[in-house]
């Protein structure tokens, strides 16, 4: 990685905790549990995947239009076109990541269901 | 020069203020002018000889410029307003000293520590001031709580775009 990205992961990094701070000063720092992060990592995800949706039915109606510089719009088309399967893959790790986070806060579901049945209420009704 | 035409000589200031112009003479002549100005001022009506209409005496009559601006004519206005600026100073002050504890009262929750302290310090005698001024405890208390409801919101939004640029640079990165 190069000086300048490692200075602007650094510098959202600082960022981050200056927003913790004022959160847990303000008494909402619970409310920024790793899944709640999770999720707005997807939802921030979700949001540029659509704007590069965007740009490319853009570039793809600019290159049929006549006139313009067909090889500068092939050359942007490739860019973005890999900049969203990159944006995709990390949807898709990140939806992964909120699921298996949500089933760890559930607990076992094996165990849980097995006590789901010791509590079955037809067997509770029937001796009473 | 008669008694009226002195009169009409003083000035516009002294009799506005009420002011007593100095006395230079001390003699009893003298003397007997300065009560007659005295006594033409406080009826605020001031008298000029005219010429008669057969040009052959003079002839008295109210000077209508000197009415106009006569004490009573002028300062009567002046007193009537002199207790509106007392209430928009108290207004004012109010309005300002609330201003400063929504900006201060933000700072409370300042990342900085010495800045937290520094606002809490100010929001306290601010707020002193304000029960001065005759505010209600329960409208500072809602203030601060518009305040940080603000603040709240501002934090969400602030980590969402911070989240957003991380994302961000991880796909162009």
């Amino acid at each position: 990685m190069s000086k300048k990205k490692t200075a602007q992961k650094k510098a959202i990094n600082e960022l981050k905790n200056q927003l913790f701070i004022q959160a847990e000063r303000l008494g909402i720092r619970d409310r920024y549990t790793p899944v709640v992060m999770e999720e707005m990592k997807l939802d921030s995800l979700r949001r540029i995947l659509t704007e590069f949706y965007m740009e490319r039915s853009n570039l793809e109606y600019e290159l049929n239009m006549l006139g313009s510089n067909k090889k500068e719009i092939l050359i942007k088309l490739e860019r973005l076109n890999a900049y969203i399967r990159k944006a995709e893959g990390l949807r898709e790790k990140h939806s992964k990541k909120v699921e298996d986070l949500i089933g760890k806060e559930m607990g076992d579901q094996k165990r849980t269901q097995k006590a789901v049945k010791r509590l079955n209420p037809v067997r509770i009704r029937a001796a009473a | 020069m008669s008694e009226f035409t002195i009169n009409a000589g003083i000035s516009n200031t002294h009799k506005e203020h009420g002011l007593k112009k100095p006395e230079i003479n001390q003699n009893p002549a003298a003397e007997a002018k300065v009560i007659e100005k005295e006594a033409s001022r406080e009826s605020s009506l001031q008298w000029q000889k005219v010429e008669s209409k057969d040009k052959k005496g003079t002839d008295l009559q109210l000077a209508v410029d000197t009415v106009k601006i006569s004490s009573t004519t002028v300062t009567a206005p002046q007193a009537v307003k002199a207790a509106a600026p007392a209430l928009d100073l108290r207004k004012n002050l109010k309005d300002k000293f609330t201003g400063m504890l929504e900006k201060t009262y933000a700072n409370i929750f300042h990342h900085n520590r010495l800045v937290a302290k520094v606002a809490e310090w100010m929001v306290g005698n601010i707020m002193e001031r304000l029960a001065l001024l005759g505010m209600d405890p329960t409208e500072l208390a809602s203030l601060k709580d518009k305040v940080r409801e603000d603040l709240v919101f501002q934090n969400k939004v602030a980590f969402s775009q911070v989240v957003y640029d991380e994302a961000m640079l991880e796909i162009v990165a």
